[in-house]
């Protein structure tokens, strides 16, 4: 950690100053040119000269012996309370958070009782009792500070106490003492550095704070120099600079070896960059590529004939901006929906079939844009980069239900007002019109008692009544399409098949995300199945569970244990789906192929027609396809 | 008859809510693994499945009822207990990413509890580790690495690996293979299933999908609100499921083959009753009733009887139980 | 939200108790006679008996902090060492002053804080490192030395402000104003950076929320999001920010008001220490604890009405 430190120039820096600091108030009676308490009458209150280089103070103290003295104060006071804080607080919260019971309640209380009164007054308090006694006073300051800290400390051991691997900790027959040194701690100490140090810069200000009051120590202070400076602020203002500029640089260096010590600890276990490598081309498509041009018709045509098309998608490419580099995650994707079709995308996660659906209405997270590709939605075009115009599409002609129902609703309103909401913004509504039009939708989704589900906010829901609340909010703006992000995932199985009906029971084209193919199955028509980026199969949900044309459709078909031969193990597809940024020129599909062969190496496997029956495949050896699974049969 | 290796008895199991009424998590339950099997344990969210593994790696302390490993009660009271227990049970969890410290390489998660519990010498402790990983197709140079340096169908290995190295006799799988994807799922499954045979260790299958379940299992238990409705042999019961529950999670799953599933899909319906799609049909808001049987609120069969009586889990055919007051039709 | 001042009741109070209980314990501890330095070091010792005696000095620990629980919660904190005047009475003007002083600043933090803090959110680039680097000075610059550079610039360089002094508002408004610019300058500049920090921050977690996608997804207006669902959920962490600010400007007004020379209880505070005036130093902890829970509860009740999860 502390090579990883060393990197960084701000926190070195730093560093260099705080030594530097300790070592000329250490060696201060040999390296100060006056004793801190030497007159010099004559020049008082003077600005920087040769015989002093920072001035002199009244009865001409020279300034920077005096600044190299006071240092001591500050340091060892500083040190003091944080000694204290830290060793108090840190070993308190995280018994409190790992035991809990007893510890913890003292602890929280105490907090209390600490948070309940202002720090400065306390030691106000413990210097009235012991007058000058800075040390008394530093202890006390670490001894409040502390149950904040340990009351930090402790949610953060309460949170990792959940964790999995605490549990398998546990599991290993380890002692609390080993778990608490080996797990817990390593895991809270980028919080506890952080809050180090920031208290560290607290007790710098509390510290001079009394050396300015005068409440202090009776030796010479930084604080009590700028207490000298402001005295003399009329005659002589420069007295303020120096003891400023140490204090404040101090107290910077401080707070900056912080920010570098907590960087420096989580860089030691988190994702290490892959070394970096160029930034992928994005190639043209290949003249075998399916045509793009608007009077062509679109790769499944064969299934649904552009001209009727409802949603007509064209050459959708993706990235996102990862640490600096531009990574495609999608590349060329074009399909089709028709009024009314219930059309799904299959795919494992990475696939990218979520950001493409994502991209229909300009929803795409963080650093990602549309790189290229068009739209064509009712006989409008768009063009998918133009985050603007895709905007007026929203809720009123395409709309989207998430994975998640409960995080895609805001906590902090009624269901009542978040559907009103939507009918607001999206219809003309008003008044008991609009009231009605609130239970009318939430007795579309089936919702049993919509008047109590209104009222209701929605943590008072489960995940279930949550997402039929999420699709009445879809249906608010009466669109002509769905998207539906795994809208499924995250619900029980009997609840996701009365979700599915309510999905079909719509009459809206429903274009579905999933990684089930059951769900696929039971509720789509026509299918795409996408891996690494890329459409690599498109046809009838029919055609291509019966019938796949991809050997990675078909794998991961048979990956389904409900296809298993009992006491054989599953024909799974061997291998690893590769990250975006290590995608190959060629079929993405070829390290883990069966059948792959140098032409699919080479250059971007174009999406074709599929031989004999309606869709289209992205492989040069879609005819053997179906002769991998008699292979896969033979014993 | 010699005993099961792991059993419990008639356990109960009930969570606190912070302050608010207790829960009761797990009613009354009984279940046995042989050694050398597999049991699959089967529910939806809230139904005590992973509280049962819980208690059987003294994770949780039930609330009545006991636990029996080899016929004698297991206990997880003094550091030895739970150190001896250790040695022989071991979990693998749903989420891979965090089943490994991310501050820790894996070599030093996953030797410490051969160099801390068991206290074997350095050249036992390397010797174990590589077979272990040997086992799950990973390399020892996994062992210099942080968990973020791995994918989740990698570390899910490794957590397997992990509670491989003390060569345990029964292994809890909590949703182990829940969070990955179908064609790494299906590595992990064979694997699981590998392992099984060649190092003859006892599993514990819990998860939420009946077909996973099923293909790794060769008993299953199916959960309803912290109760077992149904007992019985893997792949039968996943064809002809007899109780009404069973039925209907059997029912709502949806499967890769359109005939069989619009054949399921219509027998769903004709069961809630009014064959319109999208109906609240079976009610999906209706709890599980506190009193009688606890499904009978939403089940199609339900009589008088089932409000007021909780049906015995009875053996209707060697090795099958069901607990149902009713013989409801096959759902095919 | 009755629940919410309820359970406030039931911890804020005994908080307060506890504290006055601590601070008396230790005030017990001051070395020497309060008696004897009350009358001086040349009194006759009878004369000094007599005086612990009407003191209650004489009683044991647990009965003299009853004694003055009992006053205090009728209005009688005692009298001073120092100045022998009521501390009550002396406290309740010194209040007013601190508060003014505290809640200007305050105000001013908030409306500049949230604000800079939201666009930041917004409009990242720049103005976020622009509030990164100030936030960094507002922690490292003592507000102390902030002040007395203020005073030194706009007071005495360029004579815009009065250096030092308290006007009271019922005096002369524009007077009082004047008085309290600095001090108020003073504080806003070391505590808006940390809220417009803590601002932004909490608005960008939002902002990466799921349902702020799904409100778009819904057609509403950019605006209605961030104005009414994301500030709204952004608002909770943030006043919680705001409750413990607010115990850090009282930290930081007793050395400022040492600075501007304000007649209010941390100036208060500082000769008392000087003075081993104890009933002085038990009152203003009283006051100020009470004050703190308080704000605790102004700060419990807005979280409560900002998140219907602590509510239902």
């Amino acid at each position: 950690m502390i090579g990883r430190l060393l990197r960084k120039p701000l926190a070195v820096a730093s560093l260099v100053w705080v030594l530097a600091l300790i070592m000329l108030s250490v060696l201060a009676p040999l390296i100060a040119p006056y004793s801190p308490d030497q007159q010099d009458i004559l020049h008082a209150l003077e600005g920087p000269s040769r015989a002093h280089p920072l001035g002199t103070g009244v009865l001409g103290l020279d300034v920077w012996s005096r600044l190299l003295y006071g240092g001591r104060v500050t340091l060892v006071s500083t040190a003091i309370s944080v000694a204290v804080y830290a060793l108090v607080g840190l070993p308190a919260g995280l018994l409190a958070g790992y035991r809990g019971g007893l510890v913890d309640k003292v602890v929280l209380r105490l907090s209390e009782v600490a948070y309940a009164i202002p720090g400065t007054i306390m030691v106000l308090v413990v210097l009235a009792v012991r007058p000058n006694d800075e040390t008394a006073a530093m202890v006390a300051v670490g001894l409040l500070a502390a149950p904040a800290l340990a009351r930090v400390v402790r949610s953060a051991t309460i949170a990792v106490r959940e964790e999995l691997y605490i549990r398998a900790a546990v599991l290993s027959g380890l002692p609390d003492r080993l778990i608490l040194r080996r797990h817990v701690l390593p895991t809270v100490m980028g919080t506890v550095i952080v809050h180090v140090a920031l208290f560290a810069t607290t007790a710098i200000v509390l510290e001079t704070g009394l050396g300015f009051l005068g409440v202090g120590t009776r030796q010479v202070s930084w604080g009590e120099l700028v207490a000298e400076a402001s005295r003399n602020l009329g005659n002589q203002p420069w007295l303020l600079a120096p003891s400023g500029f140490v204090i404040i640089t101090f107290i910077l260096a401080f707070g900056l070896i912080g920010d570098g010590l907590r960087d420096a600890n989580a860089e030691g276990y988190s994702v290490r960059q892959r070394a970096p490598r160029p930034v992928r081309r994005h190639r043209p498509p290949a003249a075998a590529a399916p045509p793009n041009a608007p009077a062509d018709l679109t790769p499944n045509q064969r299934v649904i004939p552009a001209a009727d098309a409802l949603l007509a998608v064209e050459g959708l490419s993706i990235a996102f901006e990862v640490s600096g580099q531009i990574v495609t995650v999608v590349e060329d994707v074009s399909f089709a929906v028709a009024p009314g079709e219930l059309v799904g995308i299959v795919g494992e996660s990475g696939s990218g079939k979520s950001v493409t659906v994502a991209a229909l209405l300009g929803l795409l997270r963080g650093t990602g844009r549309v790189t290229a590709g068009t739209m064509t939605f009712q006989g409008r075009r768009f063009d998918l980069a133009d985050v603007k115009s895709l905007a007026g599409l929203r809720a009123r002609r395409i709309a989207l239900i998430g994975q998640d129902p409960m995080s895609g609703l805001d906590p902090a309103f009624t269901v009542r007002h978040q559907l009103a909401e939507v009918l607001k913004a999206n219809t003309g509504l008003r008044g008991p019109a609009l009231a009605e039009r609130v239970l009318e939708l939430l007795r579309a989704v089936s919702l049993p008692e919509p008047t109590a589900v209104a009222k209701s906010y929605p943590h008072q829901l489960s995940g279930g009544m949550a997402q039929r609340v999420s699709i009445a909010a879809a249906l608010a703006g009466q669109p002509d399409l769905i998207l539906a992000d795994e809208p499924t995932t995250a619900l029980d199985v009997t609840v996701q098949a009365e979700i599915l009906d309510v999905l079909r029971s719509l009459g809206k084209a429903v274009l579905l995300v999933t990684h089930d193919w059951g769900l696929l199955v039971d509720l789509c028509q026509s299918g795409i199945v996408m891996y690494a980026g890329q459409v690599v199969e498109q046809g009838s949900v029919a055609d291509i569970v019966a019938d796949p044309r991809h050997p990675y459709t078909l794998g991961l078909l048979r990956s389904n244990p409900y296809f298993a031969q009992p006491g054989r193990p599953l024909p799974a597809i061997p291998g690893l789906v590769l990250p975006p940024d290590r995608w190959p020129a060629g079929c993405h599909f070829a390290e883990r192929c069966p059948l792959v062969g140098p032409a699919c190496l080479a250059d971007p496997i174009p999406l074709g027609p599929a031989a004999g029956r309606l869709g289209w495949t992205r492989c040069l050896f879609q005819s053997q396809v179906a002769g991998l699974e008699e292979r896969e049969a033979r014993p | 008859m010699t005993a099961p290796l792991i059993e419990v008895e008639d356990l109960a199991v009930t969570y606190r809510n912070r302050g608010r009424r207790s829960v009761l998590a797990v009613d009354g339950v009984s279940l046995a693994v042989d050694r050398g099997r597999t049991l699959g344990l089967v529910g939806e969210s809230g139904s005590g499945k992973s509280t049962i593994g819980s208690v059987m790696l003294g994770l949780v302390a039930p609330s009545q009822g006991r636990v029996s490993l080899d016929g004698r009660p297991a206990s997880w009271r003094t550091r030895a207990e739970r150190a001896g227990l250790a040695r022989r049970v071991q979990a693998v969890f749903q989420d891979p990413f965090g089943s490994m410290n991310p501050t820790r390489k894996i070599g030093q998660t996953m030797t410490e509890m051969l160099r801390y519990n068991l206290r074997l010498s350095p050249a036992a402790v390397a010797e174990r580790v590589e077979r272990a990983l040997t086992d799950v197709g990973m390399r020892t140079e996994a062992l210099d690495r942080y968990p973020s340096q791995f994918s989740g169908g990698q570390l899910q290995r490794l957590a397997i690996a992990r509670a491989l190295v003390v060569e345990p006799d029964f292994v809890v799988c909590d949703e182990a293979v829940s969070s990955l994807d179908l064609s790494v799922q299906a590595q992990v499954i064979n694997l699981l299933a590998g392992l099984a045979k060649a190092r003859g260790l006892a599993y514990l299958f819990i998860s939420h999908d009946l077909t996973v379940v099923t293909h790794l299992s060769d008993q299953v238990a199916v959960l309803y609100a912290g109760q077992v409705v149904e007992l019985g042999p893997a792949a039968a019961m996943a064809d002809h499921p007899r109780h009404p529950y069973t039925q209907a999670l059997v029912l709502a799953a949806p499967i890769p083959d359109p005939a069989a599933q619009a054949a399921r899909r219509a027998s769903r319906w004709s069961r809630a009753g009014s064959g319109r799609p999208g109906s609240a049909g079976i009610g999906s808001g209706s709890p599980p009733a506190t009193t009688g049987c606890r499904w009978a609120p939403r089940c199609p069969f339900a009589v008088e009887q089932c409000r007021l009586s909780r049906p015995d889990l009875l053996e209707r055919t060697p090795g099958w139980s069901v607990a149902c007051h009713v013989t409801p039709p096959d759902s095919e | 939200m009755g629940r919410v001042v309820g359970r406030w009741f039931l911890t804020a109070l005994p908080v307060v108790v506890v504290v006055s209980m601590l601070t008396f314990v230790l005030a017990s501890l001051v070395p020497g006679d309060p008696a004897r330095t009350i009358l001086g070091i040349n009194a006759p010792q009878e004369q000094v008996d007599a005086l612990r005696q009407q003191l209650g000095l004489d009683l044991p620990l647990p009965q003299r902090y009853w004694d003055w629980l009992v006053a205090a919660a009728h209005g009688d904190l005692g009298r001073s060492i120092t100045t022998r005047g009521s501390v009550a009475a002396e406290l309740a003007g010194r209040l007013q002053v601190t508060l003014s002083l505290v809640v200007l600043g305050l105000i001013v933090i908030v409306l500049v804080g949230v604000g800079l803090g939201l666009i930041s959110a917004i409009k990242g680039g720049w103005l976020g490192r622009a509030v990164d680097l100030l936030s960094l000075i507002g922690l490292a610059v003592p507000g102390f030395w902030l002040g007395l550079v203020l005073v030194a610039v706009l007071a005495v360089a360029v004579p815009i402000f009065p250096a030092t002094g308290f006007v009271h508002f019922s005096d002369s408004p524009t007077g009082w104003a004047a008085s309290m610019a600095l001090p108020v300058l003073t504080l806003a500049l070391t505590g808006t950076a940390g809220l417009a920090k803590q601002t932004r921050s909490s608005v960008l977690d939002e902002l990466g929320k799921d349902y702020v996608r799904m409100l778009r997804a819904r057609g509403l207006s950019e605006r209605r999001v961030i104005l009414l669902h994301v500030s709204r959920n952004a608002g909770a962490p943030i006043v919680t920010v705001v409750g413990l600010l607010f115990i850090g400007l009282v930290s930081g007004a007793v050395l400022l008001e040492t600075v501007f020379v304000l007649p209010g209880l941390g100036s208060l505070t500082v000769a008392a220490t000087k003075a081993h005036d104890i009933p002085v130093i038990l009152g203003v902890t009283l006051i100020l604890s009470f004050v703190v829970v308080t704000v605790n509860l102004l700060v419990e009740i807005s979280y409560a009405l900002l998140n219907p999860k602590v509510r239902t």
